[in-house]
């Protein structure tokens, strides 16, 4: 019996041993060039399509087909892509204004457009509106959704964080009171959804002017360069808004674009919150005033607010240019591949994300 | 009882013998996998360091004159214009009138000075398809081969660029 046993302990063990062993040889041939390849002719394509002008001139066509189709040519037909321009305006700006129809056409005429186009650094910008009372019927496709009064964000905070943390982008251009801050339907959204604060103080100016234009880093410098680069008007311009002792009294900080001054205190015209989407409120002005001049012209008095607001618009916009737009895989892996180019005077990233769609 | 073996040594001797077999045969069984991988890996990443040579590098200075009438004088090609990404025209016309016809001589050096192993086979392409150089070897090389394509441009200066797309094939 103690022989037998033996045996059984020797069995049992030589077959632990194969089985332990087997895990030791086991061949892993993962080889980084599976992805090497793809990686190369993606990024090969984006410096080809960038060297050879085709990404800056579909800016300056504002068309953004041919450039997708010079991609799609490039890339293996087992591949899907998306690819997007991030940092310089857009050719193409969508506004979706929670207003009626006549609201947004006012607003749009603020705006200085021919036809739905105005001029950029030699290029065109081309700002297309549409407007609903319902917000639930706000355009997905628009790179803004205008608001023109406090009353329709009643209510709406969840929805409008939602928004911004999908990265959509929302505006407020609207003049704001004490009481839109102590209502608490309406003051949720102006605090945590634009960072907006009420601040009292001595009675405020109509004027103001940017905050830190100069700095490349902060955003009034972007805005100030779309509105430099858009206009006849320096970036050292006042511009008028409304204001008095209870209107448009907003904490200054990080994120305000135009300040006034008031004795001691500073107050903010316009103000932006950047999370994955933005958010600006832009305060209300007298778009309609206008002088006579000895000739007999007619000049707007805030023809520059009109311009800022356009500029503000641009920023808000998200400053993105989409190539081509697919839903992401959910399983299998992409490659991402970031490119730095320029256009004029500005800035931009080249993203593109690419999967293979067949195995 | 003497001269005869204890069955636990037999036993012993069986899973000795049996672990080491198992070992030399998942080596054995392993190897070829893992040589063809290799194998394939190396020709892959020739056939990019080509493409790098070829699209980066100028090559011996003025073999585009120089290759057609006096090949052993030249030591290197390369088809850059001299700024990066950009292809001369000039250098592919020399290349392809060097490919063009066939012949095995030609054939034979344009790949002495490419790779030290395998066959090359290199075709420039426009846009529209158009081949603007071809160079195939006489018959076929090897069993395997991998096909490296980059993505670059043709200096047309005054001209817009035009995009090519530049196919260096290793066999192995």
């Amino acid at each position: 019996m103690k022989g037998f046993v033996r045996i059984l302990e020797a069995l049992i063990s030589s077959i632990i041993l194969f089985t332990s062993l087997s895990y030791f040889f086991t061949a892993y041939d993962y080889s980084f060039w599976n992805a090497a390849p793809l990686r190369t002719l993606m990024q090969d394509a984006v410096y080809s399509l960038y060297a050879g002008h085709a990404v800056n001139d579909s800016f300056y066509s504002g068309d953004p087909a041919p450039l997708k189709d010079a991609l799609e040519a490039m890339m293996p037909p087992t591949t899907d892509f998306s690819a997007e321009i991030t940092g310089a305006p857009p050719p193409e700006i969508k506004i979706h204004c929670v207003c009626a129809i006549p609201e947004a056409d006012a607003v749009r005429s603020r705006l200085g457009l021919a036809n739905t186009l105005f001029e950029y650094d030699r290029r065109t910008i081309s700002i297309i509106m549409s407007a609903d009372l319902d917000i639930n019927k706000a355009d997905k496709a628009a790179d803004i959704i205008l608001f023109l009064r406090t009353s329709d964000l009643a209510k709406q905070e969840q929805r409008l964080s939602a928004w911004l943390g999908q990265g959509r982008n929302v505006m407020l251009l609207a003049d704001l009171r004490q009481t839109d801050f102590t209502n608490s339907d309406v003051a949720p959204s102006l605090t945590n959804v634009f960072g907006l604060a009420w601040t009292g103080g001595s009675p405020g100016t109509s004027k103001g002017t940017f905050t830190q234009a100069d700095n490349v880093k902060k955003i009034p410098y972007k805005i100030a360069k779309y509105f430099t680069g858009s206009s006849a008007y320096s970036a050292f311009e006042d511009f008028g808004f409304n204001s008095g002792p209870s209107v448009n009294r907003i904490t200054p900080g990080e994120g305000s674009i135009i300040n006034s001054r008031a004795g001691a205190t500073d107050f903010s015209f316009v103000r932006v919150r950047e999370a994955t989407g933005r958010a600006l409120w832009f305060a209300d002005y007298d778009a309609a005033a206008s002088v006579t001049n000895p000739d007999g012209s007619v000049t707007l008095v805030n023809d520059d607010t009109n311009k800022l607001l356009r500029a503000a618009i641009v920023w808000e916009s998200g400053e993105k240019y989409v190539i081509a737009e697919r839903q992401l895989p959910s399983k299998q892996p992409y490659m991402r591949y970031d490119f730095p180019g320029a256009i004029d005077s500005d800035p931009y990233k080249i993203t593109i994300l690419i999967w293979k769609a067949f195995y | 009882m003497k001269g005869m073996l204890d069955i636990e040594f037999i036993l012993a001797i069986a899973i000795f013998i049996g672990t080491s077999s198992f070992i030399l045969l998942t080596i054995n069984s392993r190897m070829p996998f893992l040589e063809e991988k290799s194998d394939f890996n190396n020709i892959m990443a020739e056939s990019y360091r080509i493409s790098d040579v070829l699209i980066y590098g100028s090559g011996t200075p003025g073999w585009e004159s120089a290759i057609n009438a006096n090949p052993d004088s030249v030591e290197r090609i390369g088809l850059s214009g001299g700024r990066r990404f950009y292809l001369s025209s000039e250098k592919l016309l020399s290349l392809n009138t060097f490919c063009n016809p066939p012949v095995a001589e030609n054939y034979v050096k344009l790949n002495s000075m490419l790779t030290s192993r395998g066959g090359v086979e290199i075709q420039v392409t426009d846009r529209a398809g158009s081949a603007l150089v071809s160079c195939q070897p006489p018959k076929a090389i090897g069993l395997s081969q991998y096909t490296a394509r980059r993505t670059v441009l043709l200096d047309k200066s005054p001209l817009p660029p035009e995009i090519l797309a530049v196919d260096v094939t290793v066999t192995g």
